[in-house]
């Protein structure tokens, strides 16, 4: 019985944590647009390190990721191309090659490699850059000198990282179909030109709003959780931990807030533009 | 609300009645006292008994850990919106005990950080201000190197001169001396003397050196079995 209270009392931390943390995320997400709308404003005069401290997270994490993005959208692409033109006549699909690939690379591949590469390679280190940051008492330091740590620190990230976000997805996308295209030509020889031209038909204006939504998306939940899980650092040996938390922790959102969009974008407001229909 | 703020010159603190303890570890009982403008305070208090931590509640940065009442400008601070608590905390300058500079910002930024974010002045008008502070501290050798190539004693002068770079009417000093060699100490203990001077400036400020406190010759307070011995 004394073993069965235990194990509820744990059950119920855990999913007491999990609310908290939930609810943390929303408000500190909330926070964050409301300072960033303050900036937006004409009249807002304070914050004049904002400009600077966004193209510095651009820089970090747009800027610096082109080429592994490119090295790594160029292997997708090329093998997706070359899989696709070596078997899909074997099927009798072969027409629709152009369609087969906007599926299956703009919008699935593309903001999935996208969104795991940022994540990986720049949520992580937010994380633990502002787990030292509070460990070392530099974000106390802030808030003594009336400097907000959520209006100075996680809103450039937050746009930093949304920019950078969407315009790695828009050259993914590009660089996946015209490098496959190049690599297919080089290794099978294909004529470059006619399958380039079956590619751009397919794809719609509806793409490239999903595209904007989805990198908006990802963008969003990588600062607000690299920034929530950086800033609840207290002990240095945290930050580990809280490095694969927040890692952990996108990822399940990403996964989740995916399948919502699939579903209320192919489902109920577009259903045309399921699968190969469009 | 910010007129008011500007308008209000009764800048005080005040401690009711504060018992603070971390993890139902008691660290100092019934402290009671209040600072008005002109006045400053040295508590010497041994090290690791929790020093910052009174610091961060008294100035305000803690809302947890402790029981009782801890005024500024007359309010109590829990009350304060935070909005309205931020913008007071411009005129409050901080030195922390590890200086606490902002890890990505050199020097020259790390001075000019808060006039940047709070003040009206034009860049060109905060960029001579803190020339000018930079020239007063004598680092101009270290202005734009990052906070970590620098040695304790010139993070410590950094860090001065961030706090008294806003003209602040309230100055902590948590642990000013640690660290500092003799050349730096010197110059802390003239700008903090030079400070405490001017017209309705409060400081306090924490210390576990005796040598400090006999140089700036504030009243003198001790912390002593966690009760606080005010000086009469």
């Amino acid at each position: 019985m004394n073993r069965f209270i235990v194990i509820t009392e744990n059950a119920g931390n855990i999913l007491l944590n999990l609310y908290k943390n939930v609810i943390s995320i929303i408000l500190l997400w909330s926070n964050t647009v409301v300072s960033f709308l303050g900036v937006l404003n004409p009249f807002f005069k304070g914050h004049r390190s904002f400009r600077r401290q966004v193209s510095f997270q651009v820089m970090l994490t747009g800027v610096e990721a082109i080429w592994l993005i490119g090295v790594i959208a160029l292997m997708c692409g090329g093998t997706v191309v070359i899989q696709a033109i070596n078997n899909m006549p074997n099927y009798g699909v072969g027409e629709y090659f152009g369609k087969l690939l906007k599926v299956f690379v703009v919008r699935e591949i593309g903001p999935v490699v996208t969104f795991l590469l940022v994540l990986g390679r720049s949520g992580t280190s937010l994380t633990a850059y502002l787990g030292y940051m509070c460990v070392n008492k530099e974000v106390t330091a802030l808030e003594s000198m009336g400097v907000p740590p959520v209006e100075y620190l996680v809103m450039p990230t937050f746009v930093g990282m949304v920019l950078s976000m969407i315009c790695l997805n828009f050259y993914f996308a590009i660089i996946a179909i015209v490098g496959g295209l190049a690599v297919a030509e080089m290794i099978i020889h294909i004529p470059f030109m006619i399958f380039l031209q079956k590619a751009v038909e397919a794809i719609s204006m509806f793409d490239v709003y999903f595209i904007l939504i989805i990198s908006t998306i990802s963008g969003m939940i990588i600062s607000i959780v690299s920034c929530y899980f950086g800033l609840s650092v207290k002990y240095v040996r945290e930050v580990s931990v809280v490095v694969i938390q927040s890692f952990v922790v996108s990822g399940a959102i990403m996964l989740v807030i995916k399948i919502i969009v699939i579903l209320l974008f192919f489902q109920m407001f577009f259903p045309d533009a399921r699968a190969f229909l469009t | 609300m910010k007129k008011k703020i500007q308008q209000n010159n009764n800048y005080s603190i005040e401690l009711d009645h504060v018992t603070c303890s971390i993890d139902h570890n008691v660290l100092c009982e019934n402290v009671s006292f209040t600072m008005s403008p002109g006045d400053n305070l040295t508590i010497f208090w041994k090290d690791g008994l929790g020093k910052s931590t009174f610091m961060e509640i008294v100035s305000g940065l803690s809302h947890t850990k402790y029981q009782g009442i801890v005024k500024h400008y007359g309010k109590n601070v829990k009350a304060y919106v935070k909005d309205v608590a931020m913008k007071l905390r411009y005129k409050n300058g901080f030195v922390f005990q590890n200086s606490a500079l902002i890890s990505n910002h050199n020097v020259f930024e790390n001075i000019a950080l808060p006039l940047r974010y709070h003040s009206k002045k034009s860049n060109r008008e905060i960029d001579r201000i803190v020339n000018d502070f930079i020239a007063a501290y004598e680092i101009e050798h270290i202005q734009y190197l990052l906070p970590e190539m620098l040695s304790t004693s010139q993070a410590k002068i950094v860090a001065f001169a961030r706090a008294l770079v806003v003209q602040p009417d309230i100055l902590f000093l948590d642990e000013p001396s640690l660290g500092l060699d003799h050349e730096s100490f010197d110059l802390i203990v003239d700008q903090i003397k030079t400070f405490s001077k001017q017209k309705h400036t409060i400081t306090l400020m924490m210390t576990k050196s005796l040598t400090m406190c006999n140089a700036v010759q504030f009243p003198f307070a001790v912390f002593i079995n966690k009760k606080l011995t005010l000086p009469k």
